[in-house]
């Protein structure tokens, strides 16, 4: 896996030094970035690993109630994008994140800016579901008790149970919230990480290819909890099944090698994109 | 001719799947269309030999070679069933099988009204008997300007199939004026009250073929529209059709 | 190949050249089971060559020999005013006491040398047994009392068989007639072996039959837990910092290549260490537990650091992306989730650096942990020694008997590194989750 991502880096390099050669450092992105009710907004963003730049130039906001999904091939630099919202990346040693990202018109880059509360405003659930090996209740209950969000037992047993709910998980497992949360299925595991995330309330909730390791039905019932939760969440996503973004989503960015390609309403690029590299990776042309 | 002269396309559209089997399965589907084309170019050639020239047995070979069209047609709808089922095409290649699927029902339909020149070839000179030039040569040239008009369109909106060309799919579109020029002066002509030589039956079913023929040439436009569809990602259908000819070539020109 | 193809045959089948060379394949395969079954069962069998020498050595150090007199508490001798003051009592002597016993006993005996080996029947100690005795019940004065007195080291040989009764005199430890006087006592049943719990409680002694290993035995107790007390938070400490916290560069690369050289530098060396840094430098008083626990910790502190950073990294980092993503911060992750998920392996290698330490000898005789200590040491800064210097120095003696006790406490070393690796196994299989 490593050495493949580090091919990967190398042939960005290699691609960038010859667009350097040509004048040209990075692609335009095509489409509109632009959300009519941002709620996170990213100017400009590059991101560095060490020497290699992972990330060229993105722009890119996410709305109000609004499910953006980003597609691209392996090594695009969609999950590092995704891991810049919460300052995910500042866990990784040399990592260097440049230009602006905005939460609400506040820099989550900004040196005085914490980026522990920030993750709790910006939850993230992950490709492999992770519980806690603690009970169903610890798990959810871990980010409301550490953050102080309640005063009394009944506050967090209201908490839990809402959460639950939200994730479509409280009739499953409402009778057994003290078993182990890794005794659940994948797909339970995953709408427990879920309920965990959305039981510190963010405001975005990020996440990196949430289903890849489910089965399609989990998937499905995911899918479907993700367009409830837009009622209440920005929700970016990052996913290597195009019809699930295409079935998710309202925004669609297409990443290529670090460049965002393209950005547009999810309908219009999987009918008509507008970039060549979007149409090939869509239609399966890439490579 | 593309929307991205930095990254020109290469000879198909259709093609270039990593996915090789993909390709195939829509060049079959193609083929299947180009197939009907063809042979819908062949039974209005022999259906209007059949009415200008009176070779009845032109216009039997038609009705008997109709059949096998629409049996292509029954293989293309099973392919693009097959395709939507197991590939979900997505953008252009969505397009295309979308494309396709009506391109398919417009050439069958085309067929149709081969059959049915063909037919009022028949109905033509059925009451009279040894009739070698029914039609005087006016009249004769007449419906060879019309035949000409509409199957040079028919042709070149399949050949723009074959390889989804705007170019060709525009030369369709321009042709169009001078089509419906021809078939207005034919039909004028052929209500014209001092028209000698005919009984009512003989000059409807000269006018059923005109319009038959002329028909064809707007199924060869419908089909140049899904070429352009195809192309460029617009549904230009009930567009006018001069604003977007200008539009199109200044864009292939720039 | 039995039949070779005509002209013309169809190539040979893939399957047909794989099923060649199968058999050949197979052997090899046995060969080296074979191979590796008998590395193991060698290396067993001088584990339990090992064993069952140390055990048929030492098995018979468990239990003493006692020799049953009737001794009367002469109240001139013990209490000569009557006026059962202790301090009197305690300094009484008592050894007249046994002698007068023997003499009644064999009264025959009267040359000064038989006089001499009569007495040495009778261990240097139990002089102290019957003062004990005397101390914690005043009312036995006056009175007579069959008493089981503790027997000398030679006497105790003798009994237990590992003197040869059938060699010429002058090629053994025990007289002619000693060895009659013992077949008497044998015959009247006035001699007895029971439990050793003199091995147990007492300290170190010169006289075999006196020495025991409780001295030793505290010493290594304290040690260790001032071992584990300076070892464990700082190795864990270290652990978390160097695999959590540090940034990954050329200092921390060559911190991890120093600790993992540390680990296998001769113990010897952290023993001399100690001695010119902890005693010269800093003046930690010499042969404490303290300087040992000091030095210990040194040498099993690369063992913990390593054994506590492979169970981090074991931690799945999936764990740790959960925490910090609901807004967890840094250490809370540490403290909440990847500490308890890598507390059985950091325990393991603690448990493993400790057992490490028990059973060191060398850095230990730097310090002065050689010193011959009686008294049981009372605390961190008391003289000490612990039980592998013990061994050591049990080994050196030459007394027969001190041969047996050298194999018993090896026994309960032993015994107690065994205790130690099986609870660090437990540990593992009681605490080891999977996610």
């Amino acid at each position: 896996m490593s050495t493949t991502l580090d091919e990967m880096t190398v042939r960005t390099r290699a691609t960038t030094s010859a667009e350097l050669a040509s004048g040209r450092e990075s692609r335009e992105t095509v489409g509109d970035v632009t959300s009519a009710n941002p709620r996170m907004v990213c100017r400009h963003v590059d991101v560095f690993y060490g020497s290699t730049q992972a990330i060229k130039d993105v722009s890119l906001d996410i709305g109000k109630n609004e499910v953006v999904s980003m597609i691209g091939p392996s090594g695009c630099g969609k999950s590092t994008f995704l891991r810049c919202l919460n300052r995910m990346n500042d866990t990784i040693d040399g990592c260097r994140v440049t230009g602006s990202i905005t939460l609400d018109g506040l820099d989550i880059y900004d040196k005085g800016l914490d980026p522990v509360p920030l993750r709790a405003q910006v939850g993230m659930v992950f490709q492999k579901p992770n519980p806690f090996p603690k009970s169903i209740y610890e798990n959810v209950a871990y980010g409301p008790r550490i953050l102080g969000l309640t005063n009394s037992k009944a506050e967090l047993d209201d908490i839990i149970e809402g959460s639950l709910r939200k994730a479509g998980l409280w009739n499953e497992v409402k009778d057994r919230l003290d078993k182990p949360g890794t005794g659940l299925s994948g797909g339970q595991q995953q709408r427990l990480c879920i309920a965990r995330t959305i039981a510190v309330s963010p405001e975005v909730i990020l996440m990196d290819e949430p289903c890849s390791a489910l089965d399609p039905i989990a998937t499905a019932i995911i899918e479907e909890l993700i367009d409830e939760l837009r009622s209440n969440y920005s929700i970016a996503i990052v996913t290597h099944s195009m019809q699930q973004a295409a079935r998710v989503s309202q925004r669609t960015a297409y990443f290529h090698l670090g460049d965002l390609i393209e950005v547009g309403e999810t309908n219009q690029i999987f009918t008509n994109p507008k970039h060549k590299l979007t149409e090939d990776y869509i239609t399966g042309r890439f490579g | 001719m593309s929307s991205l002269p930095a990254s020109p396309r290469q000879d198909d559209l259709a093609a270039g799947h990593t996915v090789r089997r993909y390709d195939r399965e829509l060049k079959t589907l193609r083929d299947i269309i180009l197939d009907m084309g063809h042979r819908v170019i062949e039974q209005v050639q022999a259906a209007v030999v059949a009415l200008i020239d009176g070779e009845e047995i032109q216009a039997y070979r038609v009705l008997d070679r109709e059949p096998r069209i629409d049996y292509l047609s029954l293989d293309a709808d099973e392919e693009i069933f097959r395709v939507i089922a197991r590939r979900q095409p997505t953008a252009v290649d969505l397009r295309i099988v979308l494309a396709l699927s009506r391109i398919a029902g417009d050439v069958e339909r085309a067929g149709d009204k081969a059959v049915r020149i063909a037919r009022q070839a028949l109905a033509l000179r059925d009451q009279v008997s040894a009739v070698d030039n029914l039609l005087d040569d006016d009249l004769q040239s007449r419906f060879r300007q019309l035949d000409h008009r509409a199957c040079c369109m028919f042709e070149r909106s399949i050949e723009a199939v074959a390889s989804f060309d705007v170019e060709r799919a525009l030369g369709v579109f321009e042709d169009e004026p001078e089509l419906f020029g021809t078939s207005d002066a034919l039909r004028a002509y052929l209500s014209r009250e001092d028209l000698k030589g005919f009984k009512p039956y003989q000059v409807v079913c000269l006018l059923t073929s005109a319009h038959a023929i002329e028909r064809i040439g707007n199924h060869a436009s419908n089909i140049a529209e899904q070429v352009i569809y195809v192309a460029e990602g617009k549904d230009i259908r009930y567009r006018n059709r001069e604003i977007l000819i200008e539009t199109l070539r200044r864009k292939a020109s720039a | 190949m039995n039949k070779t193809p005509a002209a013309g045959a169809p190539p040979k089948r893939a399957i047909d050249i794989v099923n060649a060379s199968l058999k050949r394949r197979y052997a090899r395969e046995r060969r080296f089971r074979f191979i590796g079954l008998s590395a193991v069962i060698l290396g067993l069998s001088f584990v339990g060559l090992l064993f069952a020498d140390i055990i048929a050595k030492g098995h018979s150090a468990f239990v003493q020999t006692y020799i049953q007199l009737p001794v009367h508490f002469e109240a001139a001798v013990l209490d000569p005013d009557g006026s059962r003051n202790p301090e009197v009592l305690a300094r009484a002597n008592y050894q007249q006491l046994i002698r007068d016993a023997l003499r009644t006993e064999f009264p025959g005996v009267t040359d000064r040398r038989e006089t001499r080996t009569l007495y040495s029947m009778i261990s240097v100690g139990a002089p102290t047994q019957l003062r004990d005795r005397v101390l914690a019940n005043p009312d036995l004065i006056g009175t007579t009392q069959d008493v089981w007195l503790l027997a000398d080291d030679d006497i105790d040989m003798l009994v237990k068989g590992h003197i040869d009764r059938g060699l010429p005199e002058n090629q053994r430890r025990v007289k002619d007639q000693a060895v009659g006087w013992v077949e008497q006592l044998e015959a009247q049943g006035r001699i007895a072996k029971r439990f050793n719990t003199i091995f147990f409680t007492n300290g170190t002694s010169r006289e075999p039959e006196l020495a025991g290993i409780a001295g030793a035995l505290m010493g290594s107790f304290y040690t260790l837990i001032l071992t584990l007390l300076f070892a464990f938070p700082i190795g864990v400490g270290a652990a978390i910092y160097l695999e959590e916290f540090a940034p990954k560069n050329r200092w921390t690369d060559l911190i991890e290549v120093n600790i993992n050289n540390l680990a296998a530098v001769p113990s010897i060396v952290f023993g001399l260490l100690g001695l010119a840094v902890f005693i010269s430098v800093f003046g930690v008083p010499r042969s404490t537990p303290l300087v040992a626990a000091l030095v210990l910790t040194l040498m099993t502190l690369p063992t913990i650091i390593i054994a506590s950073r492979a169970a981090l990294k074991s931690v799945p980092p999936s764990i740790r992306e959960a925490a910090l993503g609901v807004g967890a911060s840094p250490l809370q992750t540490q403290i909440h989730h990847v500490l308890p998920l890598a507390m059985p392996g950091m325990l393991t290698g603690t448990i493993i650096g400790m057992a490490q330490a028990l059973g060191e000898t060398a850095p230990l005789l730097m310090i002065g942990m050689i010193a011959f200590i009686v008294e049981i040491p009372s605390g961190f800064t008391s003289p000490s020694t612990v039980l592998p210097v013990q061994i050591f120095l049990w080994a050196d003696s030459p007394e027969r008997a001190f041969v047996e006790r050298t194999s018993a406490a090896i026994m309960v070393l032993l015994a107690f590194l065994i205790l130690m690796n099986l609870t660090a196994v437990l540990l593992r299989r009681r605490f080891e989750r999977r996610w």
